[in-house]
């Protein structure tokens, strides 16, 4: 459980040290502060250190037969449908948690959850799977060879190999036979103050379930919500630090 | 005298190649591209190489070399309005790369004709219900 306040201060382990270098900048008369640091980058800057794309999902919200975020995923990055479940890319899917004693259902959204130490980055021998200054998992698909270790190692299932050859891309999202793809918590919309596809058809189709945000931002809602409210990591015992957190599972 | 015999028809060749008139060309849409015709034919994977680092890397969107664009601009348009591949025969890409017998891997993972999503090109969350717009443009405003 995550819910209390050192928990938020855990969010990022480089946050003292960024706040402390922030400071001292500021201190040394550069007129610089954490909040003006942090704020949202224009689609020509880099990505920044000093945020941390976060996403918050509270599955009381999160209705058992809805699919919005999945179908929104796929629409946005054309995971077309094969008709071969077991190879068929997937990059979110919905999951039905069942308590075994009470019957009682959890149903919540699983996809990669942009660890602060990844495990895919750690076993990834080309160096393709790394982590963006802003704390987005990606895969490099230049550099990728398709080894899959990066699929044994994610402890969230939360990669795709792609088997055969495809046609229709968006541009926005290369994709080709061989490689390893997985959530890339919509880039191409982050980058220019969007917030990711399956999040705003959350809120349109669905119950309204997730709260994107900067988590490194004090202010930011999804920063107060886990301050004020219990939040978890799947699989906190692997202490990965992740970028998605469930409420009420 | 052989190898200077040699030397000149390298050179007959190259230059012939490099001035490319015997090559088809489609004409892109725009006046000019963004680099002289004679840089670009020489050096648009680097370009490319070094760009597309910077976005997929970095998460800047406001690079110069980009693919899209070149797509966007050299792409033709059939007579019945429907996109052709850059890539496919006697197009922009495939003119060149068939004459010089380079193979082409750009295309089997980017998308080959430019992309017409109104989600996407269009306005910020354009097609939102109010309320949502109201609350994906505050967080947007508040990272
Ligand atoms: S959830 Fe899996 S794929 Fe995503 S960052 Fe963590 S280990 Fe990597
Ligand atoms: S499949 Fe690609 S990204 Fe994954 S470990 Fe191998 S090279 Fe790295």
């Amino acid at each position: 459980m995550s819910g209390h306040p050192e928990n938020l201060e855990a969010v990022d382990s480089n946050r003292r040290k960024l706040m402390v270098a922030a400071a001292a900048a500021s201190l040394a008369g550069a007129g610089l502060n954490l909040v003006e640091l942090a704020m949202a980058k224009t689609s020509s800057e880099a990505a920044s250190k000093l945020v941390r794309w976060g996403l918050l999902i509270d599955t009381q919200k999160c209705g058992s037969g809805c699919d919005a975020c999945v179908s929104a995923c796929n629409a946005e990055h054309n995971l077309e449908d094969l008709g071969r479940p077991e190879t068929d890319a997937q990059w979110i899917r919905k999951l039905d948690l069942v308590d075994q004693q009470t019957s009682h259902v959890d149903s919540l959204p699983m996809l990669c959850q942009h660890c602060e130490h990844p495990p895919c980055v750690d076993v990834c021998p080309t160096g393709a799977s790394f982590r963006r200054d802003d704390g987005i998992v990606l895969v490099d698909k230049h550099t990728c060879i398709g080894c899959r270790y990066c699929m044994i190692a994610c402890p969230y299932k939360a990669r795709s190999f792609v088997h055969e050859n495809l046609a229709n891309q968006r541009s926005w999202s290369p994709r080709g036979k061989g490689i390893v793809e997985g959530c890339t918590f919509c880039t191409h919309r982050v980058d220019v103050g969007r917030t990711p596809a399956c999040v705003e058809a959350c809120h349109v189709e669905g119950g309204g379930a997730m709260t994107f945000g900067d988590m490194m931002n004090p202010d930011s809602e999804i920063s107060l919500s886990l301050k004020s409210e219990p939040s978890r990591q799947i699989r906190e015992d692997l202490k990965l630090n992740t970028g998605v957190r469930y409420q009420n599972v | 005298m052989l190898l200077r015999g040699l030397a000149c028809l390298l050179m007959t060749l190259f230059t012939s190649v490099s001035s490319a008139d015997w090559l088809d060309i489609p004409r892109g849409k725009g006046e000019q591209c963004i680099e002289p015709t004679e840089i670009m034919r020489k050096q648009h994977m680097e370009f490319l190489f070094h760009d597309r680092d910077l976005t997929m890397r970095e998460g800047n969107r406001s690079i110069r070399h980009s693919l899209v664009d070149c797509v966007e601009c050299h792409a033709q348009t059939s007579q019945q309005q429907e996109a052709i591949p850059i890539n496919a025969s006697g197009q922009f890409c495939a003119v060149c790369h068939e004459a010089v017998s380079v193979k082409i891997d750009c295309f089997s993972c980017h998308a080959a004709v430019p992309d017409s999503s109104p989600g996407y090109s269009g306005s910020m969350n354009a097609g939102l219900p109010e309320s949502v717009n109201a609350l994906m443009k505050k967080w947007a405003a508040m990272p």
